[in-house]
């Protein structure tokens, strides 16, 4: 996915929730990439022209389980003490 | 592998850059086909992506080695920077130059000439024992031979002592006769040091001992001097007062011991055992003869105050052991051995060192000055560089490149006018300071000076950034105006050059006290007439001449002989000679106590040694042929002994005792003299007939020669009369009077000139940050000048304007030195002779110079500020 393609993504699937600067994207988007969890070649936007596009790596991938699991279950965790709490 | 690096990452900046301009480029398209045209639809997206820029450079230095890759830009920036303000560059390298220079250099030269760092281990843990004698005012006589024994024996905080002593020869047979210093140390004085002979060995302790002590080391220069440095030297003999001795080793040339603080040609030259005489030994001879000193090494536990306890209580013991009574008691006193030659020069020493501190203060101050100058100057700079996404951190790693860089340059500078300044003093310098020639930069002293001043220049180099902090930079780039009413910066200007003048009257109040105190010492009478006179040293020792009558004779004859030398209108002899010997005798009143000792200054003269020495006779009759060995013993006493035994009473033809020596008659009184320096008073004094009574243990003696052609010149003619009479006599020492009296005045003068350059280049440095402040004033308010003049205000009302600030200045700073000085001249107290801290001369002075360098150092701004065209000012707002 190339960068623009990327903001509009996070803007359309959390909803307009998660309001963040467009050029932001970008430092993490090289922090990503120097770290190895990304690629980039070339390839074409929706339109149809040649754009910079992003794509996770294996190791890339694995982390982001990594990450996602581990968010999760701080998550549950959260939400099991607020569940405590509330009762 | 480094352009590799480069390369990939070029590529990748370029990448970023492109990404960012796509995803801009998607996202316009979108917003066009939104129905937005092309310029709204672009701005749209710009302002929804945030500072281009900005993002671009976060992007980047995710790549980036990144602190030192931008370094190395902003230290490219700041150097273009610099060059582009020519005058604010040199300005600052030439204050930072001249501050880490000069105070590099003169401290450098301070620590080697008067603080002169040991070349022993750990110098810092020998100490000297010497004791007072309390009842009679004597400090320092040393310690006697068996005084020293027992705090050798009974101490618990040295690990080790020795005792020395220093003594003079006649070396013979090795070329013209010399006379030679000498120092007599105990067998256990080269181990406690820890220095070893270069060649040869130390004495063994069997040598150390009376009858067979008849072992030498030789110096490094002796050896090279009057022996070629012959490797085989060791085991050979030499002759000493015409008695041989063998020589058991060389000492390296950095060994100085006992004399370190001493000029080279009052060095010891030969080193022999101490090997104490029985006859001090003998247990009634306890109190004989002072005069030997104790070093000693600390246990490294051992605090000084420990030392000096255990020397009281070892000390207390004896002195009740033996019965010490009457003005016999001693008092024992610690000095660490590194400081007890400069003890008398410290107060002058923290003077200088204040000084120094002072000038680099002020070049540091000056410094501050420029840099907040520029910082206000910049403050609209670096708003824009705000506005255009520049983060605060960024902005302070940009000054603080800059001013690291001046920093670093003017450190450089600073330490090439440090070496100038060395090289110059070394070569221009005073030949009678001792040690010049070994002056070297003080690395701790140029790395002090180094730090104050990046310190200094990175401190206030950062002040634009930190201005920014609270300046709006919207506002701050709408109005130039803006940054004048900036007064925080001003009045930090201002107490900064207030405080320059305030150290500048400083140094000037001290400098002027101790010309005053110069003078004074110059005007002081010396008690001697030291014009057209010279002296030259002999020795007539008790080998050569063991027969006093035959001593007296050529003696005699050789005084008669230089007498007839053309132009010679007075010829004498003394054993010692004003301001450069010192010799004490305890004497006893007539019909005193047994025990009731005094001491005075002695000198062995020939008759007519008032007259060729320029004393006067206040009373009585000098020495004449008459007073033979045979005759009443007579004596000649100063009038500070009149005053201070006699007083009321005729002293001539009162009694006094030296000793077992001789009860002698007071035959004559005479004015007072300097003995051991012209600003200490004369001391009590008693002159006795060199012919009459025994010249004591040395057989040294000065004649003095007074005439229109006595100085240098006449050597020749003096050495071919002497050594026609006895060859073997040698010839030292030969100098005018005159040189007897810059010599001791030399520490005094070389500090006078010291504050002098001190005082003047603070000045200087002052009145150019004056200068700077002015200048700058004048530049942020031109406008405002402009507009006053066009309400109607004087030219002169303008400069009045600019000069009243400089006044303001010049008010607060004298304010300020004035109570700071009094401070620092009761502190000079000591150091001064016949001078009073307050001098109200001098407190009229001193503003008044500053006043007129202040005036002059506004005056070009204030005329600038006074020709300000107002249509010209007000139309650049």
């Amino acid at each position: 996915m190339h960068g623009y393609a990327l903001a509009q993504n996070i803007k359309a699937v959390s909803n307009d929730l998660l309001q963040i600067e467009e050029g932001s994207l970008y430092p993490a988007l090289q922090r990503l990439l120097k770290a190895g969890f990304l690629k980039s070649e070339m390839g074409l936007s929706a339109r149809s022209r040649p754009v910079r596009v992003f794509s996770l790596t294996t190791v890339g991938r694995k982390r982001l389980e990594e990450e996602r699991s581990s968010f999760e279950k701080m998550f549950a965790g959260i939400n099991r003490v607020l569940t405590v709490a509330q009762s | 592998m480094h352009w590799l690096k480069q390369l990939m990452r070029r590529r990748r900046y370029i990448e970023i850059s492109e990404s960012i301009r796509e995803h801009l480029e998607e996202k316009i398209a979108d917003l066009m086909d939104d129905g937005m045209n092309r310029v709204e639809a672009e701005r749209s997206a710009r302002h929804e992506f945030g500072n281009v820029t900005l993002i671009e450079e976060r992007s980047r230095e995710i790549w980036q080695w990144s602190i030192l890759e931008s370094t190395y830009a902003d230290l490219g920036y700041a150097a273009r920077k610099l060059r582009r303000a020519p005058a604010f560059t040199i300005t600052c390298l030439l204050t930072l130059a001249l501050g880490i220079g000069a105070t590099t250099a003169v401290f450098s030269t301070i620590n080697t000439i008067l603080l002169h760092p040991l070349p022993y281990v750990d110098p810092g843990r020998l100490v000297l024992v010497s004791e007072s004698l309390p009842m009679e005012g004597s400090n320092d006589v040393g310690v006697s031979a068996q005084e020293y024994l027992d705090y050798r024996s009974q101490n618990s905080v040295f690990t080790e002592t020795a005792a020395f002593e220093t003594a003079d020869f006649n070396l013979t047979g090795a070329g013209e006769p010399r006379r030679i210093n000498a120092a007599r140390i105990s067998a256990s004085a080269l181990p406690l040091l820890e220095v070893t002979p270069e060649l040869g060995r130390n004495f063994s302790p069997e040598e150390d001992r009376y009858g067979s002590d008849r072992v030498a080391l030789l110096s490094h220069a002796l050896w090279q001097s009057q022996y070629g440095s012959a490797l085989d030297i060791v085991g050979k003999s030499i002759h000493l007062d015409e008695t041989a001795y063998t020589v058991v080793g060389v000492m390296p040339a950095s060994f100085r011991f006992p004399l370190d603080g001493e000029p080279p040609s009052e060095r010891a030259s030969i080193w022999l055992p101490m090997a104490f005489a029985p006859n001090l030994l003998s247990p009634d001879n306890r109190t004989m003869e002072f005069g030997v000193g104790l070093i000693g090494r600390l246990k490294p536990t051992v605090s000084p105050q420990q030392v000096q306890t255990d020397m009281n209580q070892i000390a207390n013991r004896f002195m009740r052991q033996y019965g010490y009574s009457g003005t016999i008691r001693v008092s024992p006193q610690v000095y660490p051995f590194s400081a007890h030659s400069v003890e008398r020069a410290r107060p002058l020493l923290i003077l200088l060192a204040a000084s120094v501190l002072c000038v680099l203060l002020i070049a540091g101050a000056n410094t501050a000055n420029l840099l907040l100058a520029r910082a206000s100057a910049r403050t609209q700079e670096m708003a824009l560089r705000m506005a255009i996404g520049a983060s605060r951190p960024r902005l302070i790693r940009q000054c603080l490149a800059e001013s690291s860089l001046l920093g670093i340059l003017g450190s450089v500078a600073g330490i090439l006018v440090a070496i100038l300044l060395v090289a110059g003093l070394k070569h221009f310098g005073p030949t009678s300071l001792p040690r010049l020639h070994d002056v070297v930069i003080h690395p701790s002293v140029l790395l002090f000076a180094l730090a104050l001043s990046l310190i200094t220049s990175l401190f206030f180099g950062l002040a634009p950034a930190w201005r920014l902090s609270r300046v709006d930079p919207q506002a701050s780039l709408r109005s130039a105006r803006q940054v004048s009413s900036d007064r925080g910066g001003q009045r930090l200007q201002n107490c900064v050059a207030s405080a320059e003048i305030a150290l500048a009257f400083v140094l000037l109040i001290v400098g002027g006290l101790l010309l005053q105190s110069f003078t004074r010492l110059l005007e002081s009478p010396f008690g001697f007439d030291p014009q057209s006179a010279f002296t030259v040293r002999t020795v007539f020792d008790h080998v050569r001449y063991p027969d006093s009558i035959k001593r007296d004779i050529v003696q005699k004859q050789l005084l008669d002989r230089l007498a007839r030398l053309p132009g010679i209108a007075a010829v004498a002899e003394a054993s010692h000679l004003p301001l450069s010997d010192s010799r004490e005798i305890g004497f006893r009143l007539e019909h005193a106590a047994q025990d009731d000792f005094h001491m005075a200054e002695n000198s062995l003269v020939s008759p007519g040694y008032f007259h060729a020495m320029g004393i006067t006779l206040v009373e009585g009759r000098d020495f004449n042929l008459d007073d033979r060995r045979d005759s009443t013993p007579v004596a000649i006493i100063n009038q500070g002994l009149n005053r201070a035994y006699f007083p009321g009473q005729n002293p001539v033809g009162q009694r006094l005792h030296w000793g077992d020596r001789a009860t002698f008659t007071i035959i004559g009184v005479t004015g007072d003299v300097h003995v051991s320096s012209l600003d200490t008073d004369s001391p009590p004094m008693i002159y006795l007939d060199m012919f009459q009574i025994e010249s004591g243990v040395s057989g040294k003696t000065a004649f003095i020669l007074r005439g229109k052609t006595a100085g240098p010149e006449l050597l020749p003619a003096i050495r071919e009369q002497i050594w026609s009479v006895d060859s073997e006599l040698p010839l030292y020492e030969a100098a005018t009077l005159q040189s007897l009296i810059s010599q001791s005045l030399a520490q005094r003068s070389f500090t006078l000139v010291l504050l002098g350059t001190f005082a003047v280049i603070a000045l200087l440095l002052a009145s150019i940050g004056i200068f700077g402040v002015i200048s700058y004033l004048v530049a942020q308010r031109s406008s405002e000048f402009g507009v006053r003049m066009a309400l109607g205000a004087t030219r002169s009302q303008i400069a009045n304007l600019v000069l009243s600030r400089g006044v303001v200045i010049a008010i607060i700073g004298c304010l300020c030195g004035g109570v700071l000085s009094a401070f620092a001249s009761r502190l000079l107290l000591t150091s001064l002779y016949r001078t009073d801290w307050y001098d109200p001369a001098m407190l009229c002075y001193v503003p008044l110079l500053l006043f007129v360098v202040v005036l002059l150092a506004s005056w070009l701004p204030a005329r600038r500020a006074a020709a300000t065209d107002p249509m010209l000012a007000i139309r650049n707002e």
